[in-house]
This record gives structure tokens, C-alpha cells and sequence, in this order.
């Protein structure tokens, strides 16, 4: 199928929407993305025609939802290049980072977990919780009914898994990064060399936009003898992934960034850990036997999705798939890269815009303009109609290594037109010429 | 909507602030930042009067802030100065969005309303007293999640 963006834009009906007076450019992806009506019209199908419980009752509408639900995991699976047993639906990306936080600093053991400096908030503090929670948490102490003032207030001062970590000996260490938002090899095979448990990298950062070499970084891990896992929420949906060529433990990913329902994640769990690990929940449906003296685990995947799924997200997801693939990821990858490159040369022809990263494959393009604020900068842009977000991105330790408190951030995708990138461009000269 | 978010008030406060630059011997000061946005402010106060009956001699402001955020500090310098402390604690955020003449949806109220934090905590540094509960919402209202925000902050900065 050939690329045509005029078709694409059709599929999308929140496009035609006018704000203001204004229709609406939505540059706002690498947040969340637009929803076409295939998947709209997937999940109500869904609803309307074929809604039973999942992985229940021997009835024949249960037995149709289950086979929708399995072939949506089918779906995914082929989709990253797994097994369908090794696909965890989860509630988002976030989750699922939480998740195989919690495998490797629990079953798995890892103590001492290597992160880097471009993460987001959710592959960090995932990182601590777990660490904390695994370590004879100090949080207990919180709700200690004899816990003095000054204990609590100290507790509360400091992170707690700082204080687990004093305790236990153990430590989150992070990868340097470049100015151009791409990890410092070197620095993560020193780092790794130093015993890690775990290696948790982001594919792509949110804010700069450049994606890391996931398969050497894997590889790396692999070789110190560490767990690897990757933030793929910034690159699932721009580029073919394949996990089992990466060599990753854990990949996850959110739906809602790839044109997907939100509340629908996923959690890549490598077959011979799937099989080993017990559940982190636990519940109805993920279960073998239940005795009150203890109980035995279904088989992967099933033991990590205890109680009634997101079906229908999961269909949205499947059919967003569809969409995607049959746009081509090839011929979004291109698209999104020449959208990137008008993108800048607006920019620059605006004169005082400084762009921090390369997001030339994720779409992204973070900035700021002068000495003015970047949320002035997306106000005034959204008032001329332009979605953009402007703030520190849920990555505050990248920002203080980029020097910057917040930047605006456009991000582009597979329904984004030149026309919308030139329309940013005269709305940042507007916005400059208000201000100053 | 937000067509009339920048104002010429807002515009001239913007570009022109009043009172802006840390006073010589301030009596008290009061910080406060938006973690989101990375707005900061630090609001000066020098203070008069005998105790009980304080009054608001010279106000300044210093910081980092968008638009609104600056406009506000420095509407806000013109609005407490020579107020008796009585008084200046009864500015809430009704009075503060009067100032700006604009009604600005739930983020840039957190923008608007930083400043007046900011005051409030150096007035209450300096009367010895704690801020009322209801006031405390009041500026809180727009500044829900900032708590969180700064927690993680002092944790990223760690």
C-alpha cells in the first residue's frame, strides 16, 4: 500500500477538530497519539458482538472472547518479533516497567541496578520501589503507630529506597549520557563490569528523541552478566522491533502511543524467565489450584494477568497494529523523519531556537527559544491550534544534564503534514514576537 | 479561549517588571517553585511597625518564570506595598487573578498564583505565624502535585 497521508488523515476524526477557530495540529505523540476509527471501531465491536469473560466458563461466547483475546496477543507478539507466551498485557508501559522491576530486585536477585541519566521518571522510580520494597523497607515505619515526628519527617525527607539501600548494601547506579541524547558506551561497560544485577535502558528518550543501540546495549548486559531491560514506549511505535534480535529480558511498551486505547501496556518477558518467575499479583484466572495452605500458578502468560483483563483494549491494540503495519513502519519511519527535518529547518530559519538531541527516527523535536519560557512558548502555540507540551517531560535527571528546567517539545506521527510543521514554525515567530 | 491570556498588562508587567531584584536587608523572604514548569520565585519583604501592627514598607521579587508567573510577582509588589501585614494576608487568589484580568485554566493558575506563595510565606516567616488552613488551600488549590513534584525534584537532584 502506498503511503497517502491525505487517506491516513481521514481515518483519524479528532483531526478535523478546530479550537479557537483553528484546526488542530496535534504534535503532542510522544505523549499520546490520535486514535483512528479501525480501532474505534474494533473495541465497539468487541462490546457490541462478542463481550464475554475471558479464560472462564465453557459457554461459547466465553470460548469467542478468549480466542479474540489469544489471537490479540498472537498479534502483538508478531508484532515485536516474540512468542505469544511471552506477551504480558498490562495497564501501560509504566506498569509493566514496575513489573520487571519488581522481577529482577525480588526472584531475580538483583541488588545493584544500573540505570542511565535519560530515563523517565517511570524507569527510575519503578527502580527505587522495588529496591526499597525488596530490601526490609523502611516505609513500614510510616505507618508504625509509635514512629516519633522526627522519624517520620526524616523518612519522608528521604527517598525511601535510599534508606533500604544504605541498609542492604544495595545501589542504583546511572550511564552517562552525550550532549546528543545517546548513551556513552564506554561508560556503560565500565559501569556494568561493576557486578549490576540489572541493566534498564530507555530504547529512546522522550525528551531528546535519539535511539540507543538496543541489540549492543543488550549485548553488553548479557556479557556482565546482567538483566536487561528496555523503555521501548518511545520506539514501538516508529520502527520494527524485534526483541529476540535485541536480546532483551524484558521489553514493554504502552498502546496508547501507537495509536492504541490507553490502559493497555505490554510487558515482553523472555521465555525462560516467563516460565521460572512467580507472579507478582495474584488473583482469579492466573492460577492452577488454589488450597488455602498455598496455591499453584497457571502456565505463562496467563499467572501474570490475574482478574478480568482490558479485552477490549487489548483488540484496540491488535487492530492499531494492523493499522500500523499495513501504513508500513518502513513508510512511517520515513515519513516521521522527513516531518523531523522540515521541523528544524522552520526552526532555524526562525532564528534563536536551540534544539536539544536528534529525534530524526522518533519524531521528536525538543527546544527552547531564547530566554523566553517554554510554556509561553506552548501557550501561544496553542492558541494558533498547535498541540505541543512544554515542562521537564517526566525526566528530571535528564533535563539537569541537559541544563535546561523545560523545554517545548513537538513530536510528529504518521498523520502529521509539512503543512502543520510550517505552522509551528510561524507560531514560534509569533510567540517571539509577543514576547519580546 | 486563551486568546487574551497575554494581555497588554500582563505583557508590559512581563517585560518590564516592577520591584524585580533581591532588596538590600529584606526582613523576610519566601520561595517557592513550580517543578513542572520550573518557575521560581523568591518574594523579599521589608517590614515596618511595631508588632501587631506590621506594615508592608518594600516588596521585590527575583526569579525564573514564564509570562504570567512574572506578571503576577510584580502586580503583586504593587499590591502589598505600604499595606499593613493585616491586610496583605487577606490577598487571596480572587484578588490575584482580578490583577492579571485573566481567568487561566488549571495549569497556568499554578503559574499565577506562585508568587502570591511565595509572599505569603515570607509574611507568615515574619509575623512568627502559621499560614490559616483555608488559605493554605487556597494557593494549594493550584499547587496540587507540586508537593510530589518537589519531592521528586530533591530526589532527582540527589
Amino acid at each position: 500500500m502506498a503511503f497517502d497521508i491525505g487517506k491516513i488523515r481521514e481515518d483519524f476524526p479528532i483531526l478535523s477538530r478546530r479550537l479557537n477557530g483553528k484546526q488542530v495540529a496535534y504534535l503532542d505523540n510522544a505523549a499520546t497519539t490520535q486514535k483512528p476509527s479501525a480501532v474505534l471501531d474494533a473495541m465497539r465491536n468487541y462490546y457490541e458482538n462478542r463481550n464475554a469473560n475471558v479464560h472462564r466458563g465453557g459457554n461459547a461466547l466465553a470460548e469467542e472472547a478468549t480466542e479474540i483475546y489469544e489471537n490479540a496477543r498472537k498479534r502483538v507478539a508478531r508484532f515485536i518479533g516474540a512468542a505469544a507466551s511471552e506477551i504480558v498485557f498490562t495497564r501501560n508501559a509504566t506498569e509493566a516497567l514496575n513489573i520487571a522491576a519488581r522481577f529482577c530486585t525480588g526472584q531475580l536477585g538483583a541488588k545493584c541496578v544500573l540505570l542511565t541519566e535519560m530515563e523517565h521518571h517511570s524507569n527510575i522510580v519503578n527502580w527505587q520501589l522495588a529496591l526499597a520494597s525488596c530490601l526490609q523497607s523502611p516505609m513500614g515505619i510510616l505507618h508504625k503507630q509509635n514512629a516519633s515526628d522526627i522519624e517520620r519527617s526524616s523518612m519522608l525527607k528521604a527517598t525511601q529506597w535510599q534508606l533500604a539501600a544504605k541498609a542492604a548494601g544495595a545501589r542504583i547506579g546511572y550511564v552517562k549520557m552525550r550532549s546528543y541524547g545517546k548513551l556513552c558506551n564506554e561508560d556503560v561497560e565500565k559501569k556494568l563490569s561493576a557486578q549490576q544485577g540489572a541493566f534498564s535502558f530507555t530504547h529512546a528518550s522522550n525528551v531528546l528523541g535519539a535511539v540507543n543501540d538496543a541489540d549492543s546495549l543488550c549485548r553488553l548486559a548479557k556479557k556482565a552478566g546482567a538483566l536487561s531491560v528496555v523503555d521501548g514506549a518511545q520506539t514501538a511505535p516508529h520502527m520494527k522491533i524485534d526483541v529476540h534480535g535485541m536480546g532483551c529480558d524484558f521489553f514493554a511498551f504502552s498502546a496508547h502511543k501507537m495509536l492504541g486505547p490507553t490502559g493497555v501496556g505490554v510487558l515482553y518477558v523472555k521465555k525462560e524467565l516467563a516460565d521460572k518467575l512467580e507472579p507478582v499479583f495474584g488473583g482469579g484466572g492466573a492460577i492452577e489450584s488454589v488450597a488455602l495452605s498455598g496455591s499453584t500458578f497457571a502456565a505463562a502468560p496467563q499467572k501474570f494477568e490475574p482478574g478480568t483483563q482490558d479485552v477490549a483494549g487489548a483488540v484496540g491494540l491488535s487492530a492499531a497494529m494492523d493499522y500500523l503495519e499495513s501504513a508500513g513502519m518502513d513508510a512511517i519511519e520515513k515519513h516521521v523523519s522527513s516531518l523531523h527535518k522540515a521541523c528544524l529547518e522552520g526552526l532555524k530559519e526562525t532564528g534563536g531556537v536551540h534544539v536539544y538531541g536528534n529525534g530524526n527516527r522518533t519524531g521528536i523535536v525538543s527546544f527552547n527559544v531564547g530566554r523566553l519560557h517554554a510554556h509561553d512558548i506552548s501557550q501561544i502555540a496553542s492558541d494558533d491550534g498547535i498541540m505541543l507540551r512544554a515542562g521537564h517531560h517526566c525526566a528530571q535527571p535528564l533535563m539537569k544534564a541537559i541544563g535546561a528546567i523545560a523545554t517545548v517539545r513537538a513530536s510528529f506521527y504518521i498523520y502529521n503534514t509539512d503543512e502543520e510543521a510550517n505552522r509551528l514554525a510561524a507560531s514560534v515567530k509569533r510567540a517571539k514576537k509577543v514576547l519580546s | 479561549m486563551n486568546e487574551d491570556m497575554y494581555r497588554e498588562n500582563i505583557l508590559d508587567h512581563y517585560k518590564k517588571p516592577h520591584h524585580r531584584g533581591k532588596m538590600a536587608l529584606p526582613s523576610c523572604s519566601g520561595h517557592a517553585i513550580n517543578p513542572f514548569c520550573g518557575d521560581d520565585i523568591t518574594f523579599y519583604l521589608r517590614m515596618g511597625g511595631k508588632k501587631g501592627v506590621e506594615k508592608v514598607e518594600d516588596a521585590s521579587f527575583e526569579g525564573q518564570a514564564c509570562a504570567i508567573c512574572t506578571a503576577s510577582a510584580s502586580m503583586l509588589t504593587d499590591e502589598v506595598k505600604g499595606k499593613n501585614a493585616a491586610a496583605a494576608r487577606t490577598i487571596g487568589k480572587e484578588r490575584v487573578l482580578a490583577l492579571l484580568g485573566i481567568s487561566p485554566g488549571p495549569t497556568r493558575l499554578k503559574c499565577a498564583l506562585l508568587p502570591l506563595k511565595a509572599f505569603k510565606l515570607a509574611l507568615y516567616s515574619h509575623l512568627g505565624k502559621m499560614m490559616g488552613e483555608k488559605e493554605k488551600r487556597e494557593i494549594e488549590e493550584a499547587d496540587e502535585g507540586t508537593a510530589a513534584g518537589q519531592a521528586a525534584g530533591e530526589e532527582a537532584g540527589k
